[in-house]
């Protein structure tokens, strides 16, 4: 499936919070044999944009990583034809990591509540540089024919 | 109702307490080309639906039919990224009970190596009706 | 607040913040060798503990970065006297007379135990 789970983006306000929207639909892949949507993907969509707001608060050019998830809890489902309905509030920005709290909501329920952190390329909150991995990418661009990674 | 499949294979089941799979992670699944262009890397939530799945089949293979959906996780974290080329093992082992809900230890490995480590409950829904709704 | 109390709270931090079982917190659990914290657990245990407690920790204040990156205070591997001065002044409850006889700046995660976060906290609130 594609992987982009924020379908537009209503507010953006740096270091603060995000407010994003994501349609829910049989039109995605795995939704035409399910009832409800799955709560990993309601995770995933607070991480995207809890991402979205760590990156632009950051500037530049980073990559940003999930660092990790503190906790998350789904006390109820999103259907197809929902629009759910995301917040997404910084709660700690540091140079090594940003501290995010997610809300999902479908119709004001709560669909999806998240407490995670991000990290950004390169900084200690990436798993540890592990250079037979950076050294099996370089290989693997090469095989199939993509640019070399640029170094930061 | 179908569920959408994760997982490749189970090489390890005690029923209602532990439950092995692989899943192999290739290039052509479609979800690398957005994460992220140009450096695939295996989206942790589904790693974790991975694990849900895995945890799934554990309890089911006691000969509970009911479903049994993601309720809420702790401690998510990782100890490198999992990539194309790489063949997850995921273990899932159930842990305690709450409130009707299952707890599960979950880990993550690819070539002996840890990957990640998690904990996750299920809890046992009803089925939604089929279709869209009235 | 009653010293049961602090305690129970900071475990009940740590175990949250690393995803482990309480009972696998003790008071004399090394965060990074004991429970296998990393860079990215210590900002979420600084997060944690304020929350719990209401108090608001400075970058650094808690877990001092400088002592890995300022060349005063780490010469081939070992804590200089500048080094240690700086941990004294930084950590006061932290026990650096044991550290002193060693003092490898691999050794300095193992300054940083449960029972240092207790005592920090103890300090903290106690201001």
């Amino acid at each position: 499936m594609r992987y982009v789970l924020i379908d537009r983006c209503l507010e953006l306000d740096k270091g603060v919070r995000i407010r994003t929207v994501k349609c829910v639909t049989r039109g995605e892949p795995f939704l035409r044999e399910l009832d409800r949507y799955p709560p990993t993907l309601v995770l995933e969509t607070l991480l995207q944009t809890g991402a979205a707001l760590a990156r632009v608060t950051a500037g530049g050019d980073k990559r940003s990583f999930l660092g990790k998830i503190t906790e998350a809890e789904f006390p109820a489902f999103a259907q197809a034809g929902d629009r759910i309905d995301v917040l997404v509030e910084a709660i700690q920005s540091r140079p090594d990591g940003t501290m995010l709290h997610g809300e999902a909501r479908v119709d004001g329920a709560l669909v999806g509540r998240a407490e995670f952190m991000i990290g950004f390329l390169p900084a200690e909150l990436v798993p540890a540089p592990d250079p037979k991995a950076d050294e099996r990418r370089r290989l693997t661009r090469k095989a199939i024919g993509l640019p070399p990674v640029e170094e930061a | 109702m179908v569920e959408f499949h994760f997982l490749d294979r189970i090489v390890e089941c005690e029923p209602g307490i532990r439950v092995v799979a692989l899943k192999a992670l290739a290039y052509n699944e479609e979800f690398f080309a957005d994460h992220f262009p140009g450096m695939p890397v295996a989206p942790g939530a589904m790693i974790l639906e991975g694990l849900v799945q895995a945890g799934r089949h554990c309890v089911s293979a006691v000969g509970d039919t009911g479903n049994w959906a993601l309720w809420r996780v702790k401690g998510m974290r990782f100890n490198r990224f999992a990539t194309p080329g790489d063949v997850l093992r995921l273990e899932a082992e159930r842990d305690k009970e709450e409130d009707g809900a299952i707890w599960f230890k979950g880990k993550v490995e690819a070539d002996g190596e840890p990957v990640g480590r998690m904990r996750f409950a299920l809890r046992p829904v009803t089925g939604l009706p089929d279709g869209p709704r009235p | 607040m009653e010293d049961n109390e602090i305690i129970s709270k900071v475990t009940e931090c740590v175990a949250n913040a690393l995803g482990r079982d309480e009972e696998e917190v003790k008071l004399e659990s090394v965060l990074s060798r004991d429970l296998e914290a990393e860079s990215i657990d210590y900002l979420d245990i600084t997060f944690q503990l304020e929350k719990a407690f209401g108090i608001k920790i400075e970058k650094d204040e808690l877990f001092p970065q400088k002592i890995f990156q300022d060349a005063r205070y780490v010469s081939d591997g070992v804590v200089t006297a500048d080094g240690l001065a700086f941990l004294e002044q930084k950590l006061p409850y932290a026990d650096i007379a044991s550290f002193r006889v060693d003092p490898k700046v691999t050794a300095v995660p193992n300054l940083f135990t449960v029972s240092l976060l207790v005592n920090y906290v103890k300090t903290k609130i106690a201001a």
